[in-house]
């Protein structure tokens, strides 16, 4: 989800589902997302059949470029076609709208060929001209926050399926910032005509289902779109994204059958829902990370024996234990388990003693108090904040806990209104570059997601990765980048969880990405 | 005290034994409420933990035992100043009339024009949540129901004879408002407070739940609740107990209202 570069929309909408996850596996890992194609495997698909899926919260808007909810997103990837998307092993692009692209040997032209026969829910075709309206609007659209992810560029339709981008500088995630979920094509004439406002409720795309029925608050339906590319596919007539906010009653519908698939499993119900019959339950890694933050406009946390000493005083593993009942892993980076991520790195040990050095050595010897914000109805941060208000105490430091409601809260951290808060961040695309922008470096929109961290040789590590076009020397630049970051732990960062999701023994190829989206147009009823 | 009826003696003595509870008990437990053992979470109830743990490994009972204190708190701070605020206007309002009594009643009405819930929560979600801010927001909504009850009273008794007949003898208002008039309709005020406590409580409990009042990790039973609700297929226990404490707090309010009733106003007795 979402990032931001716009300080309210990116953060704000983003955390809609903190509890969250999905996921795929060991289930997965077998299955894969491209699962029905396999022959050896005894069932072939079967056509037909509505799968009812159960999220946490409703879509927003399906307008591409503005909403960064995750419900928006993911629910918008189902009914529109990106031109290349995030591949399931979350390392690579792999073909969606575009079947293939060449990219010229400077790496400044790349050109995308068009599936000829891709359509419309509507009929009508999808020429390169939807496809041009659509990157203007993802990149130049002043709503849009995947500006940055963008290199200064032209762009040319020499005819109906080819599109060319023409880079004017070395911009080494292209390809990555081309499967950001704001790029999703839509129909350039339909769009003018009814306008961004009608569009974002009726909206029509190329992707393998259509919406034909949204009530908000309750639930979207979508129907097989009948001229996508892919005669075959989808499998499934009927989708229905319904809204079950709560986890106990969620959990509850998957066992009973009266859904088929409940995301966002609360980490207390995995075990025993693993063991009820006619249920699966994915766990699959998504690029997640939880953390807590400080807004270093506070002369106190800009301190860096001080964040490092809530790093050493707070031991991740119990908390992990405690409150993900074992489903998380305690970061060695900044950024998710992702692609480039510094996995190598050792984690910040739980060592008190150490922390308690650091405290000593601090401004502020005798710990201070601090007033941190959580979300409210947030039950899994309700948790952790209790225990890191524990685990902090020998420190002298006072943390007091306040609930604020969500959105009041993304608005507060956006305007530095806080001393301390939680947060999180997904990413939208494979290469880390947008959440480096986002959590990284200072100099840009977000100011290191409002925690006003800011070092030069980071910022300029950041710039230096994006023109980077040697694969090995970008790799060692973000190696130094996030190093360099965790030294500085401008976040206190608390673990990698997983998605994990619940499935019905009758459904076929369901499995959760690594962006925290799901392909449907594989997934099918027996 | 011989002649009270049954209900007033139980809600007395019951309300006499959550206060005792409220001061001793905490001293006589060993443990706090507070501190965590993530070893021991989400035990069954034992002889060690009467009420079980949470999922942060905290005895139930000691949570509930400390939240005791918080609640009846709240059922006092909750009540007592809208009562006495409230019970003030409608005396002023009711036995002088005029341009205060029009702008005190019009001010009521834009009060109550809101559910009950809804305002309080809007004026909490300005403030910023926590206990003095909620305290705050039910005195804004609630001193609504106190000063119409007082008020309504005051309109019948200001017409009665005696009333009358002090005014007539020259009596100074103060004289007549605080010897003849307050002590005839204080008795609705009082007996509505005391059942008024039960809904303070529920709200302060309410508010917990929402994250607006009491804050984590504060033993408060709404809190604790909520504390329970992710676990309740495991361990319904967190939540049970509270739940529990909050209905048996009720029912002794509302024996001590219903009592007061009975004796202060008999005219409404069966």
């Amino acid at each position: 989800m979402a990032l931001p570069t716009d300080p309210l929309s990116a953060f704000l909408f983003s955390r809609r589902r903190l509890l969250a996850t999905t996921g795929l596996g060991m289930a997965a890992a077998t299955v894969g997302v491209g699962l029905p194609r396999s022959g050896a495997y005894a069932d072939t698909p079967k056509k037909g059949g509505t799968l009812t899926m159960a999220r946490t919260a409703d879509v927003v808007s399906f307008e591409p470029v503005v909403p960064t909810d995750n419900m928006s997103i993911w629910a918008k990837l189902l009914i529109f076609q990106l031109l290349i998307r995030t591949s399931p092993g979350g390392d690579n692009v792999v073909p969606d709208l575009a079947s293939s692209w060449d990219v010229s040997d400077d790496k400044r032209t790349y050109t995308f060929h068009l599936r000829e026969n891709a359509a419309f829910s509507d009929g009508t075709p999808v020429t390169s001209e939807d496809v041009e309206f659509s990157f203007q609007r993802a990149i130049y659209d002043k709503d849009s926050w995947a500006a940055s992810l963008f290199p200064k560029l032209s762009m040319e339709t020499p005819d109906k399926h080819t599109i060319v981008f023409k880079l004017q500088q070395d911009w080494a995630p292209f390809l990555a910032a081309v499967s950001v979920h704001g790029a999703c094509i839509v129909p350039k004439a339909y769009f003018n005509k009814v306008g961004v406002k009608t569009f974002g409720d009726k909206p029509i795309g190329s992707g393998p289902f259509m919406l034909t029925e949204w009530k908000k608050g309750d639930s979207c339906t979508m129907q097989r779109s009948p001229h996508f590319w892919d005669p075959n596919r989808p499998y499934l007539d009927t989708v229905v994204l319904s809204v079950i906010a709560d986890d106990n009653v969620r959990m509850l519908k998957v066992q009973s059958g009266e859904i088929d698939v409940g995301t966002q499993v609360p980490f207390n119900q995995i075990d025993k829902l693993k063991h009820v019959s006619g249920l699966d339950v994915q766990v699959a890694t998504y690029d997640r990370i939880d953390w807590f933050q400080w807004n270093e406009k506070l002369p106190v946390f800009q301190d860096v024996k001080i964040r490092q000493a809530f790093n050493y005083a707070v031991d991740r593993e119990a908390i992990i234990k405690a409150v993900l009942f074992g489903y998380g892993e305690v970061p060695t980076t900044f950024l998710p388990k992702m692609f480039l991520a510094d996995t190598e790195n050792k984690p910040y040990p739980y060592d008190l003693a150490k922390a308690k050095q650091l405290m000593a050595a601090s401004t502020m010897p005798n710990g201070f108090p601090v007033k941190c914000k959580i979300y409210a109805g947030d039950t899994i941060f309700n948790q952790v904040a209790q225990i890191v208000q524990q685990m902090v105490l020998p420190l002298g430091i006072k943390m007091s806990i306040e609930q604020v409601e969500q959105d009041t809260l993304n608005a507060q951290q956006a305007s530095a209104d806080y001393e301390m808060s939680q947060g999180y961040m997904t990413s939208d695309i494979f290469d880390p570059c947008e959440l480096v922008a986002f959590a990284g470096a200072g100099d840009e929109g977000t100011f290191a997601v409002w925690t006003y961290y800011n070092n030069a040789k980071v910022n300029t590590l950041a710039k230096q990765a994006l023109g980077e076009l040697d694969e090995s020397k970008r790799k060692q630049i973000y190696l130094d980048m996030q190093r360099q970051i965790f030294e500085d732990a401008p976040f206190l960062w608390l673990y990698w969880t997983p998605a994990v999701t619940a499935v019905r023994d009758g459904v076929h190829g369901f499995a959760v990405l690594p962006t925290g989206n799901y392909w449907l147009e594989d997934v099918w009823k027996s | 005290m011989r002649n009270w009826p049954r209900n007033l003696k139980l809600g007395v003595g019951l309300l006499i034994a959550w206060i005792l509870l409220a001061v001793f008990g905490p001293m006589l437990l060993t443990g706090d409420p507070t501190t965590m053992d993530l070893m021991h979470s989400l035990h069954p109830p034992s002889l060690a933990f009467p009420f079980g743990t949470d999922n942060l490994g905290r005895g139930v009972f000691t949570r509930v035992v400390y939240g005791t204190r918080l609640d009846l708190q709240i059922g006092l701070f909750c009540v007592v100043p809208v009562f006495i605020i409230g019970t003030t206007i409608g005396i002023i309002g009711g036995y002088f009339g005029g341009f205060f009594d029009g702008l005190s009643m019009r001010l009521a009405d834009v009060a109550v024009a809101f559910p009950f819930l809804v305002a309080v929560i809007a004026i909490v979600a300005v403030l910023g949540p926590g206990l003095t801010n909620m305290y705050i927001a039910v005195a804004v909504v609630n001193w609504v129901s106190y000063a119409r009850i007082t008020r309504s009273e005051i309109l019948v008794v200001k017409q009665m004879d005696y009333v009358q007949a002090a005014n007539i003898l020259g009596f100074g208002n103060t004289r007549i408002l605080a010897r003849h008039v307050l002590p005839n309709v204080i008795t609705q005020s009082l007996i509505y407070a005391s059942s008024d406590v039960i809904l303070a409580v529920f709200t302060g409990s309410s508010l917990g739940f929402l994250g607006l009042g009491a804050q984590p990790p504060a033993a408060e039973w709404g809190l604790i609740i909520a504390d329970g609700y992710s676990f309740v297929s495991q361990a319904p226990w967190i939540s049970a107990f509270p739940g529990l404490a909050i209905v048996a707090l009720a029912v002794s309010f509302s024996l001590l209202g219903d009592g007061l009733a009975d004796v202060l106003r008999p005219e409404l007795g069966r």
